[in-house]
């Protein structure tokens, strides 16, 4: 016989309420502030030899092998190990997208002679003495490049070779007619020569991702499929160990060529943490620079932390947010309709939406790429306009249509905004959200999605990387990234104009000016630049953001 | 015996093929386009076409399986599309992690739900009983990230007694605080289904026949209760013991545990598909296996079931 309580709900309830108070207990211990020791002013600011930094991310890459790897987390990794002729100068903001030398010994230009007076032939001086890592431990010459180049090329799933479809000779080399590309010489040991088809002005910028890094043919050939996650090259750091989804170690270069560098004695990637807890292991100092930035909801609190603000690093990067409107699909194909719609977001509000991780952006350009115009609002923000001039483009009642975006955050609550934004001038939008890859494959397809979200980011810090993708005729196809897929002939023509200008300034202008003209025809609504925060610890000496490499390990040191 | 052993694993084989079948479907009914994972988002629509060349996406779908189940039967999973690392490699690679903290996650569940079923079913309605009906009410509510993550802000950091994730500072200190999350939830379940299970059993006349011979209460409790009341508990283990196997995704993403959940998860988003097919059919080998073993263990446990 099972006894019954005599006071049953009481105690329920006494029960309930004391588990609520230790609930209550427990959740107060989250919310308060961290234990902090007062930080001692750092003493030197000059670098120091030694010591392991400590990197966390999330995912871990996917490749190591320069010919074939796109994702961020490859290429920061790939930093570290391999080198190209040229490099980004190590400096935050505008100055880091100037073009140094790196493996070559200037960067060519009109007037050392590396350029070729009608721009088609770039000449390369190497440095001599550079020795690729142990234990392949022998100098490079230009033959290592050709070969590097021509593998890259020739490498079934390499994604980057339309970059350089320009060398005379890749042609008939993809399609298999030649078994070398003429236009890539090593006409003698220390000097590579590249001949294009014609002139183009952002060649350099693309030979200097890391798609064209010199790598040893015979490491190459004796790890085949492996090669990815064997990488050697000639950079400061050399591969140790890669633990899958655990860690990747790097160790400091016996051999480097550059004289005093690197710094650190190892870098110790440490994978699959999630930002909120990687920054639990950065507070604790297990991690030193959190390497997929912190977390948004964090941010606040350690921007007023006086213990971590001064650890806290931001930069604007240069990629951008839009709302794409397929010209294909009605109404959109009518430019006062998008004209129109160009008045209607709040971009003010998906900024705070996204806790002041963005830049309001007005324009096509974000803020350091060249052609960004300082200051200048193309159209704005006025709902009533709006209306009025979809009124005028014959819709006073608005029309109904579907808005598309994926659901990686925060996309799915900014475009939830986006689409009140546009009930608010009568647009009866609907709001869909798929994943990632599944959104990507669709946006290419003609004739699918109306309109929706669209990003890019750079390859590098030239306008022809905005207007080539994005805005030409051969991206206004099938798997192209031409969302809107529009072009007009006009807008060929001022790039071909531009593409053929040496005057760098007076190219600029150009690119400046076919702003103003995609403007005026709206293709995009352009909405926000995403700003990247992250920290280090304050044992993380020289740390800064890169604006095209981000994080820059091989620049910094341990306290 | 012998026979039905025969029989089940041939069975199994069926499910696989079938798990196979649906999965392959599955993951080319889904509008998106795995060779642009690996081509990245910036290549052009030419080097798109070559990449799904290369990786055999030009072909029509039936030819695609046909090649897949071709490749299975002489033991080769295929090549991940992201990493091009051997599909089994990448699987055994990550298991250990996920084993670990399954285990952990099992031990838990039972350590902490079986004592807490019995004490609530032999003391019905007592204080005991009411506490852990709102304990476990609120376990099985609250979502396993935000109990992992309170679980290791208070444990790892606040008071660091366990490493804030990874189970690189010894294997057993790392999975405690994973394998409580899954196993505090867990045990939640099965305090309630053993509660109940044992409170249908409670009434039963051979209990009260046993009572009335004068049986000490323990050996009525163990020799007579219990041995009835398992039979549920053990059903719910073959299936959890699966599940959990096959990656407990939110659990390893808390705690940054380098498991196939997610591995699993990362190739679902990339649409890895052999990665995605070879982590399913491995979850699903597992799933019919341990349901398997529990089919068998049910012989031992239970004298009255056999099979021909």
């Amino acid at each position: 016989m099972t006894r019954r309580s005599h006071k049953p709900a009481a105690v329920t309830a006494a029960v309930v309420l004391g588990l609520a108070l230790l609930l209550a207990l427990g959740l107060a211990a989250c919310g308060g502030g961290t234990t902090t020791e007062s930080s001692s002013p750092s003493s030197s600011d000059s670098p120091t030899q030694g010591g392991t930094l400590t990197l966390s991310y999330l995912t871990e890459p996917s490749s190591l092998d320069p010919a074939v790897a796109w994702n961020v987390i490859d290429w920061q990794i790939e930093h570290d190990i391999y080198q190209g002729l040229l490099q980004y100068a190590h400096e935050p903001g505008a100055a880091g997208t100037e073009l140094i030398p790196c493996l070559a010994t200037e960067v060519p230009s009109a007037e050392n002679g590396g350029i070729s007076a009608d721009g088609t032939v770039y000449t390369f001086k190497l440095r001599e003495g550079v020795n690729f890592q142990p234990p392949v431990s022998r100098e490079v010459t230009a033959a290592d490049f050709k070969y590097s180049f021509e593998r890259m090329m020739k490498e079934p799933r390499a994604p980057a070779t339309s970059f350089y479809m320009g060398v005379v000779g890749a042609d008939e080399f993809m399609k298999g007619k030649a078994d070398e590309i003429g236009g890539f010489k090593a006409v003698d040991d220390y000097t590579v020569e590249i001949t294009l088809k014609s002139a183009d002005p952002s060649f350099l910028n693309a030979v200097t991702m890391d798609f064209c890094d010199v790598v040893p043919k015979e490491w190459v050939e004796k790890w085949g499929k492996q090669f990815n996650r064997n990488p050697l090259g000639t950079g400061p750091f050399v591969f140790q160990e890669w633990t899958p989804g655990r860690e990747i170690v790097l160790t400091r270069n016996p051999d480097y060529w550059e004289q005093g560098k690197p710094y650190l004695d190892t870098i110790d990637y440490q994978l699959s943490f999630n930002p909120s807890t990687a920054l639990l292991k950065l507070e604790r100092g297990e991690v030193d620079v959190l390497g997929d930035g912190v977390p948004v909801a964090d941010i606040p609190r350690v921007q007023a932390d006086p213990t971590w603000k001064k650890q806290v690093f931001s930069q604007p990067l240069v990629a951008i947010s839009y709302m794409f409107m397929n010209v294909e699909m009605k109404p959109f194909d009518d430019v006062k309709v998008r004209q129109a719609l160009s008045w209607a977001i709040n971009r003010d509000k998906l900024v705070k939406l996204q806790a002041g991780q963005a830049m309001s952006l007005w324009q096509f350009y974000p803020k350091g790429m060249p052609g960004y115009e300082e200051g200048k609002v193309y159209y704005g923000y006025d709902p009533e306009k709006a209306k009025q001039l979809l009124a005028d483009a014959g819709y006073p009642d608005g029309f109904k249509t579907m808005l598309y975006t994926d659901n990686v955050d925060p996309n799915p609550k900014l475009w939830q905004s986006v689409q009140a934004d546009l009930a608010a001038v009568g647009v009866d939008a609907g709001l869909k959200t798929m994943s990632n890859n599944t959104y990507y494959t669709q946006q290419g397809t003609p004739n699918t999605l109306t309109a929706g979200s669209f990003g890019w980011w750079m390859d590098f810090p030239d306008p022809s990387d905005w207007i080539a993708p994005l805005f030409s005729k051969s991206s206004a196809v099938e798997g192209g990234m031409n969302s809107s897929f529009w072009w007009s002939p006009q807008l060929e023509a001022m790039f071909a104009e531009a593409q053929a200008m040496t005057d760098p300034a007076a190219r600029i202008g150009k690119f400046t000016d076919m702003q103003a003209y995609i403007s005026e025809q709206a293709p995009y609504v352009p909405c926000y630049q995403p700003i990247q925060t992250t920290m280090c610890t304050e044992t993380t000496g020289g740390f800064y953001l890169h604006p095209v490499y981000q994080i820059d390990p091989t620049q910094y040191w341990k306290k | 015996m012998g026979k039905y052993v025969v029989r089940r694993l041939l069975w199994m084989l069926v499910v696989l093929f079938f798990v196979s079948l649906i999965t392959f479907a599955l993951a080319f009914a889904v509008p998106g386009d795995p060779a642009k994972s690996v081509a990245g988002t910036h290549a052009t629509p030419e080097v798109l076409e070559r990449i799904r060349s290369e990786l055999g996406l030009d072909l029509p779908i039936w030819k695609q399986y046909g090649l897949y189940l071709w490749h299975l039967m002489h033991g080769n999973m295929g090549y991940s599309y992201e990493t091009q690392l051997p599909v089994a490699t990448a699987i055994l690679q990550r298991f250990p992690a996920t084993l670990t903290v399954a285990m952990f996650g099992v031990f838990f569940e039972l350590l902490i739900g079986i004592p807490i079923g019995m004490t609530s079913a032999l003391k019905q309605y007592g204080i005991r009983d009411r506490t852990f009906t709102v304990l476990s009410l609120l376990f099985l509510s609250m979502p396993a990230f935000f109990l992992g993550m309170i679980l290791m802000y208070l444990f790892a950091f606040k008071w660091p007694i366990f490493p804030l994730g990874s189970l690189d500072q010894g294997v057993i200190y790392g999975a405690i605080l994973p394998g409580l999350t899954i196993g505090l939830t867990g045990a939640a379940w099965y305090s309630r289904l053993l509660r109940s299970s044992m409170l249908d059993i409670l009434g039963a006349d051979y209990v009260k026949a046993a009572r009335a011979k004068g049986l000490p209460e323990r050996t009525v409790v163990w020799r007579h209760i219990m041995r009835n009341a398992w039979s549920p508990i053990v059903t719910l283990l073959g299936m959890d013991i699966g599940w959990f196997l096959g990656g407990v995704l939110v659990v390893e993403y808390v705690f940054g545990i380098p498991g196939i959940g997610q591995q699993a998860f990362q190739a679902i988003q990339t649409l890895d598909l052999p990665l995605i097919m070879g982590t399913v059919l491995f979850a699903a080998l597992l799933v019919t296996l341990s349901n398997f073993v529990v089919d068998l263990a049910y012989t031992w446990l239970d004298p009255r079931v056999k099979y021909s």
